[in-house]
């Protein structure tokens, strides 16, 4: 459906782009994900025509775009970021001009303008004037107008920045919904949206892919090699640090969080290559053959904010920026 | 619109380009199925009733109708149909777990047949537009060559001018034939321009043509300019009678056309007028972001360019009708009531080529930058030089005369003094012509390129 091949792209002396290289295949759902600055935006640009690439090559269900930038981009809707709209037009009258631009004979387009209205639930304000709606519906236009002309690549830049939750659930849903019929590519950085709506993670930092992969190989990629456990165990917090980090394959033991002896201790291992399940029974072990009886054992898996940051920032950052808040929480 | 032939020509491209998606979306809804049946069956089913249409552009409901129920049957089998769409969308049925990868086979898409789309109606009547328009018009201009000397006895020279009128008009000529007889788009290598000979194109100018009429005559400006124009209009027809009252008026006509279009008060308001209509044109769109939205639809940077040109020359010939207006008013002052309408008319014609000249180059100013007021000032400086500063020059008696003849090869006021005494010559008309074209077309570059996105 979609190829980018090597992707450069230079503002001036600004290198926007350092070889982007990616696919989507027919009817995959796709989140594009990246700090701010990072190239989402550049890189859907440059897919739909846009901007002009500067090395490099995409390709629209086989079509370069550079050969063929009328034939690709009617194979593409496109909800540009921020939402332009033209705001002196009536919704209805809006998505029938760009109905009209995208090549759509008269007859198909009254056809086309309604099952976008209804697909997007715009039904009640059709006649009303596009500077006049919420920014909700404003972004429902939006998408309207990206839906127009059946496309069967949707490309969404930021679909649901700037909406308030109600919003955000609606659009998101939306959609999921979309997902169904198109294959989408979509950029944001609203990470639960991107987990809830896509199969599939390509990360941008600096202009560079920095991960591409399904949501759960990027879990288990990035996982963080510990588990929380608590026990219950009349010792001082000192005594179980040194058994528990002297357990079989364990890195470290920390203790987060200790009420008093006799009461729940809690700790955070972190262990080596071995799998989680050898750590859970040596764990086990211990708690029978001490008798100390296990409370909680918790394999920690890394929401996506941490894999997103690991990613973009680096090890170092990551480290700092997201244990000590697991370990509080 | 000017014309009837490629006002019907517009419109039923639009419908035949209605079954262009469905064509486009038969590779990506059936994996690898050969495109040709079910591309050409609405190209050619369409392109029997819509035959006598074409001769008779007059009536546009019968040529609409038969070539968009034509586009929409074969869409119905092609994709789901928009109607019945609704459903499967609204009800999740997990499609989204079903549908992930038939990548393998999409990897290798049919980019081939994508190279050579189907024949199609829309462009075969634009081809025949084409033909017609260059046709006639390089007859015309081909036999004019070919009789006059052009003031020289060189052989080589008059051969080059002979040849190369007969390649501006045939050219396009034959490459209107081609797509009229093919129904395809001259591949590049014949037509490495890029001239526009597909349907869609033209439907695609209409659309954006449509939408920028409304916005000029829907916004205050317009009027406001109006306003201006027709103060100063009523101050010129006060001038012109009382001219016609004080000295014994020869020539009503010459006297009409000379107040009413060749006037220095004239050339000022339009170097204030025409820039004030033009400014939002493409500036606007770049402030508001919303050139984005129309440069990723399947248009093409020439096409909105024309569409502002045009929409706002409309406006220009809208607003200038009303002059006329005066001249109907004197008609039954008129000694012996035979009023000389040669050189009213040709002089609004000039007044028509100067108006579509001062949009050119305020389309181009607005293409250049996101800020309105700039877009203004740069334009109307640039036309208060050509129009106001240069004929001042020229009145300069002591010019060398290399300078005076360039100042007045390239100022308007030559070309408009000819028009006002009635005569149309080829060389103010090809100063019009290639002058629009040329900043056209730099506004074309200017839309293009990177400045402000």
């Amino acid at each position: 459906m979609l190829s980018v091949q090597n992707l450069v792209k230079f503002y001036g002396d600004f290198h926007a782009l350092k070889g982007i290289d990616f696919e989507v295949s027919q009817g995959e759902v796709v989140g594009l994900l990246g700090p701010n600055g990072a190239g989402k935006s550049t890189t859907m640009r440059t897919i739909v025509g846009y901007l002009p690439i500067t090395r490099g090559r995409i390709c629209v269900d086989g079509l370069d775009i550079t050969h063929y930038p009328i034939e690709s981009r009617r194979r593409i809707g496109y909800l540009p970021e921020h939402t332009p709209l033209y705001g002196d037009m009536r919704v209805r009258e809006f998505l029938s001009y760009r109905a009209q631009l995208k090549g759509i004979g008269w007859r198909a387009r009254r056809a086309q303008v309604d099952y976008v209205i209804e697909a997007t639930g715009l039904l009640d304000r059709t006649r009303q004037s596009i500077d006049t709606l919420s920014k909700g519906y404003k972004q429902r236009v939006g998408i309207a107008d990206a839906l127009v002309g059946d496309p069967g690549l949707l490309i969404l830049d930021e679909p649901t920045i700037g909406l308030d939750p109600t919003q955000i659930l609606e659009v998101r849903s939306l959609m999921e919904r979309l997902a169904q019929r198109h294959t989408v590519l979509l950029s944001t950085h609203i990470l639960p949206e991107v987990e809830r709506v896509c199969d599939r993670v390509i990360v941008i930092a600096q202009g560079a892919i920095a991960a591409d992969d399904t949501i759960q190989d990027l879990r288990a990629r990035y996982s963080e090699r510990a588990v929380r456990v608590a026990l219950r165990a009349d010792e001082t917090c000192d005594a179980l640090k040194i058994a528990l980090s002297q357990l079989e394959g364990v890195v470290s033991a920390e203790p987060l969080w200790s009420e008093h002896e006799g009461t729940r201790q809690v700790f955070f291992l972190r262990y080596g290559e071995e799998p989680e399940e050898a750590i859970s029974a040596r764990v086990i072990a211990l708690s029978q053959a001490r008798g100390w009886p296990l409370v909680e054992f918790t394999p920690q898996r890394p929401s996506l904010e941490q894999v997103f940051v690991r990613l973009t920032m680096g090890e170092a950052a990551s480290a700092a920026a997201a244990s000590p808040g697991e370990r509080v929480a | 619109m000017s014309e009837p032939t490629p006002a019907g020509e517009e419109r039923e491209p639009a419908d035949a380009a209605g079954a262009e998606p469905t064509a486009s979306e038969t590779p990506a809804d059936e994996a690898e199925t050969p495109e040709t049946p079910a591309d050409e069956t609405p190209a050619d089913e369409a392109e029997t009733p819509e035959t006598p249409a074409d001769e008779t552009p007059a009536d546009e409901t019968p040529a609409d109708e038969t070539p968009a129920d034509e586009a929409e049957t074969p869409e119905t089998p092609a994709g789901e149909p928009p109607t019945a769409a609704p459903a499967p969308v609204l009800e999740p049925e997990g499609a989204k777990l079903a549908t992930p990868k038939p990548a393998a086979t999409r990897a290798t898409p049919p980019s081939p047949a994508a190279a050579s789309p189907p024949a199609q109606l829309g462009t075969r009547l634009a081809g025949a537009a084409w033909l017609t328009l260059f046709g006639v018009f390089g007859f015309v201009l081909v036999r004019r060559v070919y009789g006059h000397d052009f003031g020289t006895t060189n052989v080589r020279v008059l051969t080059l001018i002979r040849l190369a009128s007969l390649a501006l008009t045939a050219y396009p000529a034959l490459l209107g034939l081609y797509a009229l007889a093919t129904g395809r788009r001259p591949p590049a290598r014949l037509n490495p321009l890029g001239a526009p000979l597909q349907g869609w194109w033209y439907q695609g100018l209409w659309a954006l043509t449509w939408r920028e009429l409304k916005q000029v005559f829907f916004h205050p400006v317009a009027y406001i300019v109006l306003f201006v124009y027709l103060a100063i209009n009523g101050i010129l027809m006060g001038q012109l009678v009382e001219y016609f009252a004080s000295a014994n008026a020869g020539g009503a006509g010459r006297s009409f056309a000379y107040f009413l279009s060749n006037n220095f008060l004239l050339w000022v308001s339009l170097t204030l007028i025409c820039p004030a209509l033009t400014m939002r044109t493409i500036a606007e769109e770049r402030r508001g972001r919303s050139l984005e939205l129309l440069l990723t639809a399947p248009v093409t940077e020439t096409q909105v360019v024309l569409s502002k040109f045009a929409a706002t020359l409309g406006y220009f010939l809208f607003m200038t009708a009303f002059s006329l207006v005066y001249v109907l008013l004197l008609v039954p002052y008129v000694p012996g009531g035979a009023m000389d309408w040669g050189p009213i008319l040709s002089g609004h014609l000039g007044l028509s080529l100067l108006g579509a000249f001062a949009i050119a180059c305020g389309v181009f100013t607005s293409s250049l930058t996101r800020s309105q007021i700039l877009a203004y000032l740069i334009s109307a400086s640039l036309l208060f030089g050509l129009l106001v500063i240069v004929p001042i020059v020229l009145q300069n008696r002591g010019l060398p005369l290399a300078v005076r003849g360039l100042l007045s090869h390239l100022a308007v006021t030559e070309h408009q003094d000819q028009f006002a005494s009635g005569i149309v010559s080829w060389r103010s008309l090809s100063y019009y012509a290639t002058s629009v074209t040329l900043l056209l077309f730099l506004a074309v570059r200017g839309v293009a390129g990177q400045g402000g996105r």
